[in-house]
């Protein structure tokens, strides 16, 4: 009986100790209550690339409008925009699978342009669908044409994103493929001064988004497209206008590209892979 | 029976022991462009300080969680912050900060600028300009290397104000405006944070 009495002190005592080990890792337990997305990549497979700076930034505008919207986060806390991975031919490591992971949803989207991809992605969509794929301007302009809907990931690639995923606890995964970024400067037509200042910044954005469901491979593709001028002027007697360095004007149109994407995957996206 | 009954007070403070939150530190992510309008002098170090001060001084009141007295880590952290929070985000444990620590917070300065207007005819108007900071801040679970949250937070301070209406008027103070725009940003940070846990 005494024997018995301890045993279960003991298994008592045992017990809380299992419980304290998660205590610690419980502190954003309760934060939101949404299915957790794992921000795969933030990435550039167009002609240019930003700086990994860049990238960085947008992914943590990107967490903030996930978490606005009672969505949980997860992924790899430094290295969201994946420049390893990114910079790495095949491989087997995490971040070279994320980057096959998002250049598989790239390929067989709606928004993939043969001409206009980065060279590593260019190989890839050879590799996975053939060269004379993308020459069949008819098909690939019947696909286009059918923007809403969903495909999936080659199988071998599918259970890679379901592995990451289940890694992470998530039931998500995000990449975003800020393909192409363009500032101009405007001509100083008003200006009477010519410093800087006085001369116009025009700088736009286009990129794509993939939405995929781990446990199927579905994906959801979005794009979207953002615009940013800033201009002042000192014409005679008459000055007006506002302006802004590069980094500001870049700030602002990711700003309202989190936003949109967002928005899209909350109303659309996570209903279309579900 | 002798060893439950010396392991049931360890047991029972470890539960009631709160997790612990550690400022690993602030870098800039900020790239000068090559086309920049307005240049601010202030070096990112220093602005790094004044943003984890006052990370620090806010949340470390908070009952939630303990913010570990970290001044040997910090002194290392600042040393080769870069090296660590790249060994961070590679998904690679650091034993030394796991013993320590239950979460880990990486703070960044992402944005500096000073936003110009202006508006006037024939002599009559004026100009102005504003300081815009913006920070983030990144989470991370010492013993998985996971993201838990990130956020971001931002702050516009007047640092020039200049008009001629019927009075004359200038003033300007980039050094203060500046200073305070990071602080009431860390602060917006901090509340951001303390709203999450």
């Amino acid at each position: 009986m005494k024997r018995a009495f301890w045993g279960l002190i003991l298994s008592f005592c045992m017990a809380i100790s299992a419980a304290s080990l998660t205590e610690a890792a419980g502190l954003f337990d309760s934060q939101n209550t949404g299915p957790k997305i794992l921000i795969g990549e933030i990435q550039s497979y167009g002609d240019y690339e930003l700086q990994a700076d860049a990238f960085q930034i947008f992914a943590d505008k990107l967490c903030q409008e996930l978490n606005q919207h009672k969505l949980m986060v997860t992924g790899n806390t430094g290295k969201m925009s994946n420049e390893e991975g990114r910079h790495s031919e095949g491989g087997a490591g995490e971040g070279a699978l994320l980057s096959k992971i998002h250049m598989d949803a790239i390929v067989h989207g709606h928004q993939f342009e043969h001409g206009y991809a980065a060279a590593k992605l260019v190989r890839y969509a050879d590799a996975t669908m053939g060269r004379r794929f993308f020459y069949d301007e008819e098909r690939v302009a019947a696909w286009k044409k059918q923007p809403q809907q969903t495909y999936f990931l080659s199988q071998g690639v599918q259970a890679a994103a379901k592995k990451i995923a289940g890694k992470y606890g998530a039931t998500y995964l995000l990449f975003v493929n800020v393909k192409d970024v363009d500032v101009r400067l405007k001509h100083g037509m008003f200006a009477s001064h010519t410093t800087n200042e006085t001369r116009g910044k025009k700088m736009k954005a286009a990129l794509d988004y993939y939405l995929i469901n781990a446990s199927t491979g579905r994906v959801y593709e979005g794009h979207c497209e953002n615009k940013k001028t800033a201009q002042m002027y000192n014409f005679a007697l008459v000055q007006g206008g506002k302006g802004m360095d590069v980094a500001e004007l870049l700030n602002h149109i990711m700003e309202a590209q989190t936003d949109d994407i967002v928005k899209d995957i909350v109303k659309n996206g996570m209903k279309a892979v579900h | 029976m002798l060893l439950a009954l010396m392991m049931l007070p360890g047991f029972i403070g470890r539960v009631e022991a709160s997790p612990v939150v550690m400022l690993a530190g602030v870098q800039s992510r900020i790239s000068k462009s090559a086309i920049t309008m307005t240049e601010i002098d202030t070096g990112f170090q220093e602005m790094g300080q004044v943003v984890s001060e006052t990370l620090y001084a806010e949340l470390a009141a908070n009952p939630k969680f303990t913010m570990v007295d970290n001044t040997e880590t910090a002194r290392i952290a600042r040393m080769d912050e870069t090296a660590l929070i790249n060994q961070l985000g590679n998904g690679q444990i650091n034993l030394e900060l796991q013993k320590q620590a239950d979460y880990i917070i990486l703070g960044f300065i992402t944005n500096v600028s000073n936003i110009k207007a202006q508006s006037g005819v024939l002599g009559v108007g004026g100009k102005d300009g504003t300081v815009h900071v913006e920070i983030s801040m990144r989470v991370m679970d010492a013993h998985t290397g996971a993201l838990v949250f990130a956020t971001t937070a931002n702050s516009r301070r007047k640092s020039e104000l200049k008009y001629n209406v019927i009075v004359h008027r200038k003033d300007s103070g980039l050094g203060d405006a500046l200073n305070n725009a990071l602080d009431i940003a860390a602060q917006n940070l901090a509340a951001q944070f303390l709203e999450a846990v």
